[in-house]
């Protein structure tokens, strides 16, 4: 991997590799987090991939993708910590696999779909605007068809009450009903004049042609900074009914703020906790008990969070929980066998060496820790789960805490 | 062991037959860091009536058992979790069933040739009991249960129990509560004996790797056997024409979803199923991928959320059908629409040569995923197709075919909607 800073100041990543058909360039736009912001990059993420000036309607734009041998264009946003991320795709077919070479035309193509998107009356389209503003309402209510994803969505509102990270990554439905083709148009000036801006290019294609077209792209260094929240000296407990046959409950955990937390030991410790399909929560609250459907834990490295879901019996949500709180305790005496720490080290090994195969995965990855206000690479990642000991993840135990529960509930008789 | 090189892809396949019957095919991938196996049998959920091996006579046996047996080929003798066996040797394992298939695999970046040998070891060493069957029967009943609920899944299969009146394809995969609890250790013992013989068997591998390692591999771990001859199979004639029209189910959604199925009835007299998929495959994507007229009319009149999702399964002369789904509030005037210009199947040269362009390029990505590339081999390989051949029909493809395939695929006789509405 190779990293080249831009005129204009864009970060540039080179991941360069000879071995695949298709190559890939992604533009990241890092943004504050907050509902406003979400919601306008979510709105916003939807109308780019609409049409441009050159290719004005959503037609002629895939029908130029087509041509060019299945160019694939994707606009998304993320959330990271405390930023929201803007982030435009485009992957195709290498050159020397084609009758004709497509590259430059597929970079222009990108550079287009962010800085020359299709306006009108100084305006984007207000007919497009309000279809997409839909489409994403429509997603938003979608989550309830997924429980467990709205039980976490809740978890994470209650967990955060009044801070960014409360936000959900596509915003809400009352800011996004706020917003005008007008107001879109000026946000998206705000986005593409005042943001961090990486550009990450993977696969076999020419790094100059990307160094070119985006030299003179400007970029600030504003990334917003994470906050570390504090913990609550009373645990908070929530319960909400709805008409579930499956009890979703929904654990917070917070790593506290005075001890040096260091990724691959976050990452380690979450795999033995329950990120894994070998970890103690699978094994042992699943497997070995049966006081669950599923039961995983996920770890958000830059808000030094931890949280646990799982699919219960309504009746096991007291054993559910003293389950899981007496797994992280056998954690914090040390009671990790050595197979248990190798199982997850070889686990994560495995799935970050593979990323050398999915080389966007890898740059998205890079991204986010970017964001998180790191850099780092993948390399020294694994060589540094390698060196995790029994000791570490113990340390690290000692300072989990527990800090919200969410429940979501049966109606009843 | 032979080479076969494909050299516009820049790929190449080297295939082995072992003396028990097992055909192994193996691409190396030079640089790649996942190593993937795929170690399969012909014996998918329409594969019910049959010979058992050393018998004469057709016999049925109950619906989904071969899901049945997907499940309990992982149970050993020793009480060995496989899966644990695996995550040791940091490898991730599993294993699915389909229509004419059910493949075990695994993925890892190390230990390869240890994973392998458990991959063809567990696979080989059945242990069926009383017990653990009656034990299985209320876990899989408990996996039905969980489909029942899956409005995209019900929408699937009510699609294709409205085309299909007799073929097997119509059935749920892992059969039904009262279809399981009919299967005792005895029957799978026949299946297993039958199904999993190396003569029907593949195995699919794909990474940085040298054949030969491969080849002493399998000649250690695999059982020795008799190369067998094909197992004579039967399936209740089917019908031209969907059975039925359209098919409504009422689960909980916040949007209706829908299935659109166009019935092959023509697929019985096709010799050269890799054409049709990839001229299909063309058909569809010019049709109602994202750069279609049809998209077009729908997304911009809000008669569909998102876009148009679809595919031709085409793995078996015996049946095949087109499917587009997607999520409507109108989804009854959703499938007008997609008939309607189906049937009509317009476009012009420049839009099929783009259309043409997209899929190609579109498929090249199979190449560039060790674990697709692998279950694409398994999928092709273990029912007699073969991938590169595919690869080059899509290239080989003209508007002509096309325009032809549309005329018999596409017609109201074929058509059947299938909707997931709330009550």
């Amino acid at each position: 991997m190779q990293k080249i800073k831009l005129k204009g100041g864009v970060d540039l990543y080179s991941l360069k590799s000879d071995k695949f058909k298709r190559w890939s360039a992604n533009i990241y736009l890092c943004r504050p987090l907050n509902e406003k912001e979400a919601s306008y990059n979510a709105v916003l993420s939807a109308v780019l991939r609409r049409a441009t000036m050159e290719y004005p309607t959503f037609r002629k734009l895939q029908l130029k993708l087509d041509n060019m041998y299945g160019t694939v264009y994707t606009s998304y946003v993320k959330k990271t910590a405390d930023t929201h991320t803007l982030v435009l795709s485009v992957s195709s077919v290498c050159d020397k696999y084609l009758p004709e070479k497509t590259s430059v035309q597929v970079l222009k193509f990108l550079k287009n779909a962010l800085f020359n998107p299709y306006v009108i009356n100084g305006s984007f389209d207000s007919a497009t605007v309000e279809l997409e503003k839909e489409n994403r309402i429509k997603q938003i209510d979608a989550l309830i068809n997924n429980k467990g994803d709205y039980a976490d969505k809740r978890l994470t509102e209650i967990m955060f009450e009044g801070q960014p990270f409360a936000t959900d990554v596509l915003g809400s439905i009352d800011e996004i009903r706020k917003i005008t083709a007008e107001s879109l148009y000026e946000h998206y000036n705000n986005v593409i004049n005042d943001s961090k801006i990486v550009l990450a290019v993977c696969g076999d294609v020419d790094i100059n042609i990307a160094k070119e077209e985006f030299e003179e792209i400007s970029s600030n260094e504003n990334i917003p900074k994470s906050t570390v929240a504090d913990i609550r000296e009373n645990v908070k407990e929530v319960t909400e009914p709805m008409e579930v046959t499956q009890g979703k409950l929904s654990m917070g955990f917070k790593i506290e703020r005075g001890f040096p937390l260091a990724r691959a030991e976050a990452i380690v410790f979450n795999a033995i906790f329950g990120g894994t399909a070998t970890s103690k929560l699978f094994t042992n609250v699943r497997e070995r008990l049966s006081l669950c459907y599923y039961a995983n834990s996920r770890l958000f490295y830059g808000k030094r969070v931890i949280t646990v879901r799982s699919g219960i019996e309504i009746d096991k949500y007291n054993l559910v929980k003293e389950e899981v709180l007496n797994q992280l305790s056998e954690i914090q005496k040390g009671n990790i066998s050595n197979e248990e720490l190798e199982n997850a080290k070889a686990h994560l090994v495995n799935i970050y060496t593979s990323l050398d195969d999915q080389p966007r995965t890898k740059a998205d990855l890079i991204a986010s820790w970017l964001f998180e206000g790191e850099s780092g690479d993948v390399e020294a990642l694994i060589e540094n789960i390698k060196k995790v000991s029994v000791e570490d993840i113990k340390k690290i135990a000692e300072y989990v805490k527990l800090d919200t529960v969410y429940f979501l509930t049966g109606k009843g008789e | 062991m032979k080479n076969t090189v494909y050299e516009n892809l820049n790929e190449s396949v080297f295939f082995y037959e072992h003396s028990s019957g097992l055909k192994v095919y193996m691409v190396t991938k030079p640089g790649f860091k996942k190593f993937c196996a795929g170690f399969s049998t012909h014996f998918g959920s329409i594969d019910n009536t049959f010979v058992p091996i050393g018998e004469n006579e057709m016999e049925t046996v109950p619906d989904g058992v071969a899901h049945f047996l997907e499940h309990k080929v992982f149970e050993q003798e020793n009480g060995e979790v496989i899966f644990e066996t695996f995550a040791r040797d940091g490898a991730s394992a599993n294993a699915y069933t389909s229509f004419n298939l059910t493949n075990y695999y695994f993925w890892a970046t190390d230990n390869y040739e240890k994973n392998l040998e458990t991959l063809i070891r567990f696979v080989q060493s059945p242990y069926f009991t009383e017990e653990n069957v009656k034990k299985e029967q209320g876990i899989i009943g408990q996996e039905i249960g969980m489909y029942d609920d899956n409005p995209g899944w019900r929408c699937y299969f009510n699609m294709l129990q409205g085309m299909y009146k007799n073929h097997p394809v119509r059935l749920d995969i892992a059969g039904t509560v009262q279809t399981i609890s009919e299967i005792t250790e005895k029957t799978l013992y026949k299946c297993y004996n039958t199904f999993y013989h190396p003569s029907n068997m593949y195995l699919c591998i794909v990474g940085d790797f040298k054949p030969e390692k491969i080849i002493q591999v399998i000649d250690k771990t695999l059982k020795p056997a008799k190369k067998e001859e094909p197992i004579p199979r039967e399936y209740e004639d089917e019908p031209r024409g969907a059975y039925e029209h359209i098919k409504v189910q009422n689960l909980p959604v916040s949007s209706p979803v829908f299935s659109i199925g166009f019935k092959d009835s023509a697929i019985l007299d096709c010799t050269n199923l890799e054409k049709r998929k990839a001229v299909m495959d063309i058909a569809l994507y010019i049709l109602f991928g994202k750069s279609s007229q049809c998209d077009a009319v729908l997304y911009e009149n809000k008669d569909i959320n998102g876009h148009l999702s679809f595919d031709f399964t085409c793995e078996d002369s015996t049946y095949a059908f087109a499917e587009i789904c997607g999520e409507s509030d109108n989804p009854e005037k959703a499938g007008n629409i997609i008939l309607e210009m189906a049937e009509k199947a317009e476009f012009s040269n420049d839009e099929f040569k783009a259309g043409k362009n997209a899929v190609y390029g579109k498929f090249l990505s199979t190449f560039d995923d060790p674990e697709d590339y692998m279950q694409n081999l398994v999928r092709t390989y273990t029912v007699g197709l073969d991938m590169f051949k595919l690869a080059q029909e899509y290239q080989n493809a003209t508007i002509d075919d096309v325009k032809k395939i549309c005329k018999e695929i596409f017609t109201k006789d074929n058509y059947c909607l299938s909707i997931i509405k709330n009550k």
